[in-house]
């Protein structure tokens, strides 16, 4: 053997240890048997195969935009909607809406796209505005128009 | 170098007999297993030293050997070519060892070999090593190698196998094997010199 180095000199290979009597012979013959072995069955650990989540995830995904599209979408078709037909529906309807609601709605909508404050909080204000600059004479002309009697608003006051 | 296809044509090359095997089995016929059964008889006793001289133990040598032969069973199918058979076979015993001594060897008092080497006494540079110290030294060396080279030294050293005996086992050439073994001598000695202070 060409080991002429000096380490390779300075140690020798053992005699090899005993292995059992007929280990090899009787060795193919053991592997054949294992190899032709059913596999056991095994619980299928879904959450760790990736195709599984992967497709999961896409599912959870796809639900998650098909409603918010399907939101998008209502809110698309109510804008849609021209103000003839909202207010054809409405009148067909009038009997329906509480009146009141439609004074406090037309009062929270903004009249103008340069306010940017609420907009009840602004006609409240305009109306305080308003009446402020009323005369006596104005106001008591208005509710006579109304036929308010005046004593009324006595007792009230 | 010689360029991928060249060493694709170069490497394909099996040895004749084991080329007939993996054909055989490839084929998927009842035959696959005659194949299967001699490939175990021709190739069992080289594996079985390998695993042995690392892990010390004959049962555990027997547990690592029986799972190369498994998958040898269930991945010789696509087995590609682009080396020789008992290369292949080689590195899968390879890391089923290393797999075993990181995963699986829990039990710590295990019944281990002695050591396969022992020292030669009139020798005085080593006298302060063990031969338990210069087997294991000389595992780590063989280590370092590249897997080629790796081979053609067990091969050659512990298996005290011929060149043209190794070359007809890996389809290469003697002249390169000669020049590996002597690359992986030169390697060892300079890091058991190292480890030794020598």
């Amino acid at each position: 053997m060409e080991t002429n180095k000096n380490i390779f000199e300075q140690f020798q290979l053992k005699e090899k240890p005993q292995v059992p009597q007929g280990y090899f012979e009787n060795l193919a013959a053991e592997m054949l048997s294992k190899v032709n072995e059913a596999p056991p069955t095994k619980m299928r650990v879904i959450y760790k195969r990736p195709l599984v989540w992967l497709s999961t995830v896409a599912a959870v995904a796809l639900l998650f935009l098909g409603v918010r599209y399907f939101s998008q979408t209502q809110e698309v078709q109510l804008d849609d909607i021209s103000d003839s037909e909202i207010l054809a529906y409405v009148e067909e309807h009038l009997d329906d809406i509480d009146t009141e609601l439609l004074i406090e709605a037309a009062e929270a909508e903004p009249t103008s796209p340069e306010k940017e404050s609420s907009a009840s909080e602004k006609t409240e204000v305009s109306s305080t505005k308003h009446i402020d600059s009323l005369s006596k004479e104005e106001i008591l002309h208005y509710l006579n128009s109304q036929e308010v009697d005046l004593e009324d608003i006595e007792d009230i006051y | 170098m010689l360029s991928k296809q060249r060493n694709n044509a170069y490497m394909s090359k099996l040895p004749e007999e084991d080329a007939q095997w993996v054909k055989q089995f490839k084929s998927g016929t009842a035959l696959a297993e005659q194949a299967f059964t001699a490939l175990v008889n021709k190739y069992s006793r080289q594996l079985y030293w390998q695993i042995r001289r690392v892990v010390r133990n004959h049962e555990e040598s027997n547990d690592i050997l029986q799972n190369v032969w498994i998958k040898v069973w269930k991945n010789l199918s696509g087995f590609q070519e682009e080396s020789s058979f008992f290369t292949w076979l080689y590195r899968i015993s390879r890391n089923e060892t290393l797999n075993f001594i990181q995963k699986e060897r829990k039990n710590q008092a295990v019944d281990l070999d002695d050591a396969y080497l022992e020292l030669v006494a009139e020798r005085s540079e080593m006298q302060h090593v063990t031969a338990e110290q210069i087997s294991l030294l000389l595992l780590n060396a063989v280590d370092t190698l590249p897997e080629k080279q790796a081979l053609v030294f067990q091969l050659r050293y512990f298996d005290d196998m011929s060149y043209q005996e190794i070359a007809a086992q890996l389809g290469t050439s003697e002249g390169g094997l000669k020049a590996n073994y002597h690359h992986a001598v030169q390697k060892i000695q300079e890091f058991l010199g190292n480890q030794l202070n020598l």
